[in-house]
């Protein structure tokens, strides 16, 4: 009795049993009951849940009441309501969201003990737990909370606790991440290496000079060289993984450690130290995986082909994959006219080439102003965005921010791009920081 | 060459110098745009070529 697992001495009734029993073959716990390598990335998406929180999530004011108050928050533009539903409030304020966090702890802290007692089901559902408060935060609650590591965790999460045939589509997701994410390097920033040479501290180790040919090999390891992750010839199969390991620990000297330790851990645990066999299905079960893929090639494609132009005006650059779209420079020139004759000018200014300088966030925060301050007559306003070094252009040029809407899903005609939006000037080297 | 009486000079890049492009660049610029087009049409017949020698025939044959 002593080797039963925790489930089993917790809920040994019939009714219990069988719950269980029915909730293992509803998510495939079997494949991680038997998968080495589905354990261990089991372990290491635990790990960079814990990460996402810990001192990233836990202290950010971002969906706290206070935020809502001094209008310091960002809805999505399909959901721009959401700061009425915000409700933790952070220290100094209150310390209900370390409350929350707290718990969240907990639940880390207990699905590594049943992890570590192999009781996969439990392990399973406090990650499910875990992952529903990840994908709330990042989709619903706020814009600003979620960059592209947490995009990668969420969906293998998914696939590793909801679809049948997790290892496979795990390896396929995985190196469908790279293949999608190249679709942002085909333009200037990549196919002339502008997005570094602008930089005042240029391309790190290599320099300038060559800035073409080396955006240009990680292009085509990215569209080509990452389908060799699967190959069975030993020799390509090592050549393509040590590329993007030597890669990862590369890009980990501008963008720091994050975004590298999720792609190192799950390429090595899914392509490096194990190599368990996992055939392309076809089978009805596996349905689930390739509709996953077809929706992820959907909203990567989409903006391309339903916006002029996204990393300039923005629209639909952050429901893809965007790391690396371009290098951003940009001014707001904000001019607040009060119903008594008086006027305020604010203006702002992006230089880190990785603030992608989105005109909708601006709006979203004057937007609110108009609604909450009845002393404000109007608002003119224009914003100036330069990409890859290229002009700036006047995207935005309004008397009146107040009277403006954002569409989410089309392009908004109050956001102009060339020829439509003219050139007002040509940036200086800038920074990534 | 970019004259400086249009330069946009952001706070905190104040004595930055003006973007300008390497050689290398300079070269390649005329053909950014075909480079461009060729990427798309690289990684449009991956997907095809994966799509079809995976998935497409593995299924025709496992019909068969």
């Amino acid at each position: 009795m002593n080797d039963a697992l925790p489930s089993e001495r917790m809920f040994d009734s019939r009714i219990e049993r069988r719950f269980f029993q029915w909730y293992k073959k509803l998510f495939s716990i079997a494949e991680i009951e038997n998968s080495f390598t589905l354990q261990l990335a089991f372990g290491a998406l635990l790990f960079l849940i814990f990460l996402t929180f810990f001192r990233g999530w836990e202290l950010n004011p971002a969906i706290t009441v206070e935020a809502y108050l001094s209008n310091s928050y960002v809805c999505w533009p399909y959901f721009q309501s959401c700061g009425q539903f915000y409700f933790l409030h952070v220290l100094p304020y209150g310390y209900s969201q370390g409350v929350l966090y707290s718990l969240l702890l907990g639940i880390i802290s207990l699905v590594a003990w049943f992890m570590y007692r192999k009781d996969w089901a439990l392990a399973h559902m406090g990650l499910v737990l875990l992952w529903l408060w990840k994908v709330l935060v990042m989709f619903v609650l706020t814009k600003i909370l979620a960059q592209n590591f947490d995009y990668y965790e969420a969906i293998l999460l998914f696939i590793l606790l909801f679809l049948p045939r997790k290892l496979f589509f795990l390896r396929l997701t995985f190196v469908s991440f790279y293949f999608l994410g190249s679709t942002l390097k085909f333009d200037d920033g990549w196919v002339l290496g502008t997005y570094f040479t602008p930089l005042q501290t240029g391309l790190p180790i290599f320099g300038n000079a060559l800035a073409p040919l080396l955006t240009n090999t990680v292009t085509f390891m990215e569209v080509v060289g990452c389908w060799f992750l699967f190959s069975e010839r030993k020799i390509l199969q090592r050549a393509a993984f040590t590329f993007f390991v030597i890669f990862h620990f590369y890009s980990a000297i501008i963008i720091n450690y994050r975004f590298p330790v999720v792609a190192l851990l799950m390429l090595v645990i899914l392509f490096g130290i194990n190599r368990e066999k996992a055939p392309v299905p076809l089978d009805r079960r596996s349905a689930f995986g390739w509709a996953l893929l077809v929706v992820l090639f959907i909203f990567q494609l989409t903006p391309f082909l339903a916006h002029a132009d996204p990393e300039l005006t923005g629209e639909g650059n952050r429901m893809r994959f965007f790391m690396f779209d371009a290098n951003h420079q940009c001014r707001s020139l904000v001019t607040v006219y009060g119903t008594n004759g008086t006027s305020t000018t604010t203006e702002t200014d992006s230089i880190s080439a990785r603030n992608r300088c989105d005109p909708y966030e601006t709006w979203f925060t004057l937007k609110q102003d108009c609604l909450r301050d009845p002393s404000i007559a109007r608002i003119a306003w224009t914003f100036d965005h330069s990409i890859d070094g290229g002009p700036f252009y006047r995207i935005v040029d309004v008397p009146n921010a107040c009277a403006l809407t954002y569409n989410a899903f089309s392009d908004n005609d109050w956001i102009k791009v060339p020829p439509q939006a003219p050139v007002v000037g040509y940036p200086v080297e800038n920074v990534y920081y | 060459m970019v004259s400086t009486s249009t330069l946009v000079v952001l706070k905190g890049l104040q004595g930055s110098p003006p973007v300008t492009l390497t050689p290398l660049q300079q070269l390649l610029a005329p053909l950014a745009p075909q480079l461009e087009l060729l990427w798309w049409v690289l990684w449009s017949g991956v997907l095809l070529y994966l799509f079809i020698y995976y998935i497409v025939l593995p299924f025709i044959r496992k019909k068969r």
